[in-house]
C-alpha cells in the first residue's frame, strides 16, 4: 500500500523536516526477566538503536521517542533481546516522522534472519544505541508553536 | 474542567439529545456548563432556543471572527450557556484551508473562557472535516453515542482510527470516556456486541441505556430538557442517571 498521509490529519504549524519528537508505542508485548525491547531505526543517514520502556504492563506497552524530522521518511522494526541472544523480530516497516507510531508486536522467530540482526546489532558502533529523546527540542524549532499555545497568536 | 466532545461519524444516534440532557443535567448538578453547537443543522441551538438567531455562532469563535464571550447566549431553561451553530459552518474547510494552525482555531478561542466553566460540551458535526478536527484538538475527552441500529464494530473502529489519526499528525492524545447506548429498544442482541466492544477495544460501555421514548422528540419540540419536559419518562431518568455515571 502506498504511504499516504491524509492531509487532514497533518500539523499545520510545523514545516516538514522541522524537529518532532515521535513517540514509537508497541502494544501487546509480555518479556520475561532478561528480556529487553528495542526499537531499530533507519532515518535514511544512519541506524540506530532506542531500548523501549514498560509504559503499562496489564496491556504490554511499551514505548520510547526519539527526535526525528517532520514527514521524513524513516524505515523501522522492534525486536526482542536476551543477555545473550535475540529472540524475536517485527516486520521492517517503512512509514513518515509523526508525533505516535502505533504497532502491535507481531515477532519473525526465523533463525536466520534473527542471525543476520544479531551479527548487525553487534557490529553496531556504540554511538548507534542512543538514549530516548528527554526534553525540550534541542535546536528549539517548536518555538512558533511554544508561542501559539501559550498566548494564542 | 474537561471539553468533553459528543461525537459519532454516523447521523441520527442521538448525538444532539444526548449533548443537550448532558449538559442540562450536569447544571442540574450544580454545575458551570457551556454546551457549543458545532453541527451545520444546528439542531442543539434549535433544541434549546427554536428558531432564534444569533449575530454571532460557533461559526464566528472557530474563525476569530468574535470572542466566546460575544458569541455566548445564556438559556435560562437549560440553565447552561451556549454558543449557537449555523449553517455557515458547512464552509469551515474552504475558509480554514490555507491557514496557519488551522486545526487549533477552536482550541485558541476557548482558551480563553475555560476557566470559567466546570464542563465544555460540543456537540460535533457527524462529518469528518476540520471542524471535527478541531473539536477533537480542543477536548480532552469524547463520548461515542450509538444507537442499536447502526451499533457496528465498523462504527467504533471508525472513530478509534479518527482519534488514533489525531495523536499521530497532531500529537493530540483524547481520552474516551466511554460509548452511551441511545433510542435503546430492549433488543437483546446487542448484549453480545457490547461484550465484544468491551473485550476488543477495552472502551466502557455505560450502563444507563437512553430508551427510544416519544418523551425525547417531544422536549426537543418543547425546546426543554427531557427531565424538565417529562420528569416521569425512562429517559428523564436514564439521562439523569447517565450524566451522574459520567461526572465521577
Amino acid at each position: 500500500m502506498a504511504n499516504k498521509m491524509n492531509p487532514l490529519f497533518q500539523d499545520s504549524t510545523v514545516s516538514s523536516g522541522a524537529n518532532i519528537r515521535t513517540q514509537f508505542e508497541l502494544k501487546k508485548v509480555f518479556l520475561t526477566e532478561n528480556e529487553k525491547m528495542f526499537l531499530s531505526l533507519f532515518d535514511q543517514r544512519e541506524k540506530k538503536f532506542i531500548e523501549l520502556k514498560c509504559l503499562d504492563h496489564k496491556t504490554g506497552t511499551y514505548s520510547c521517542s526519539v527526535w526525528l524530522k517532520h514527514k521524513q521518511e524513516i524505515g523501522y522494526q522492534f525486536f526482542v533481546k536476551s543477555d545473550t541472544e535475540i529472540k524475536g523480530v517485527s516486520e521492517f516497516k517503512k512509514g513518515m516522522a509523526m508525533y505516535t507510531i502505533l504497532e502491535v508486536w507481531q515477532p519473525d522467530i526465523n533463525i536466520s534472519l534473527l542471525k543476520e540482526l544479531a551479527l548487525e546489532v553487534a557490529s553496531s558502533p556504540e554511538s548507534a544505541f542512543i538514549e530516548e529523546a528527554d526534553g525540550p527540542n534541542p535546536t528549539g524549532e517548536d518555538f512558533i508553536e511554544n508561542l501559539i499555545e501559550k498566548w494564542g497568536l | 474542567m474537561s471539553i468533553i466532545s459528543i461525537i459519532n461519524q454516523k447521523g441520527g444516534v442521538a448525538k444532539t439529545t444526548t449533548a443537550v440532557n448532558l449538559a442540562y443535567e450536569w447544571s442540574a448538578l450544580g454545575k458551570k456548563v457551556l454546551l457549543i453547537d458545532l453541527d451545520p443543522q444546528a439542531s442543539a441551538t434549535k433544541s434549546v432556543f427554536g428558531d432564534l438567531e444569533f449575530d454571532y455562532t460557533s461559526y464566528d469563535v472557530v474563525t476569530h471572527n468574535a470572542s466566546v464571550k460575544q458569541s455566548v447566549q445564556h438559556s435560562e431553561r437549560f440553565g447552561i450557556d451556549v454558543i449557537p451553530g449555523e449553517i455557515m459552518l458547512s464552509g469551515i474547510d474552504i475558509k480554514l484551508a490555507a491557514q496557519f494552525g488551522r486545526e487549533k482555531y477552536l482550541k485558541r478561542s476557548l482558551m480563553a473562557v475555560k476557566s470559567k466553566y466546570d464542563a465544555i460540551i460540543i456537540d460535533c458535526s457527524p462529518t469528518l472535516g476540520l471542524l471535527t478536527v478541531n473539536a477533537l484538538i480542543a477536548s480532552d475527552e469524547i463520548v461515542i453515542p450509538i444507537c442499536p441500529e447502526y451499533f457496528s464494530l465498523k462504527g467504533i473502529e471508525l472513530i478509534l482510527d479518527t482519534i488514533n489519526n489525531i495523536r499521530a499528525g497532531l500529537g493530540h492524545t483524547i481520552k474516551i470516556k466511554g460509548i452511551v447506548i441511545t433510542r435503546y429498544k430492549g433488543r437483546k442482541v446487542i448484549e453480545s456486541v457490547i461484550d465484544r466492544v468491551e473485550k476488543t477495544y477495552g472502551l466502557k460501555v455505560f450502563s444507563d441505556y437512553i430508551p427510544d421514548n416519544i418523551a425525547v422528540e417531544e422536549a426537543h419540540h418543547q425546546h426543554l430538557p427531557v427531565r424538565k419536559h417529562c420528569p416521569e419518562s425512562k429517559a428523564a431518568e436514564a439521562y439523569k442517571n447517565l450524566a451522574r455515571a459520567l461526572w465521577r
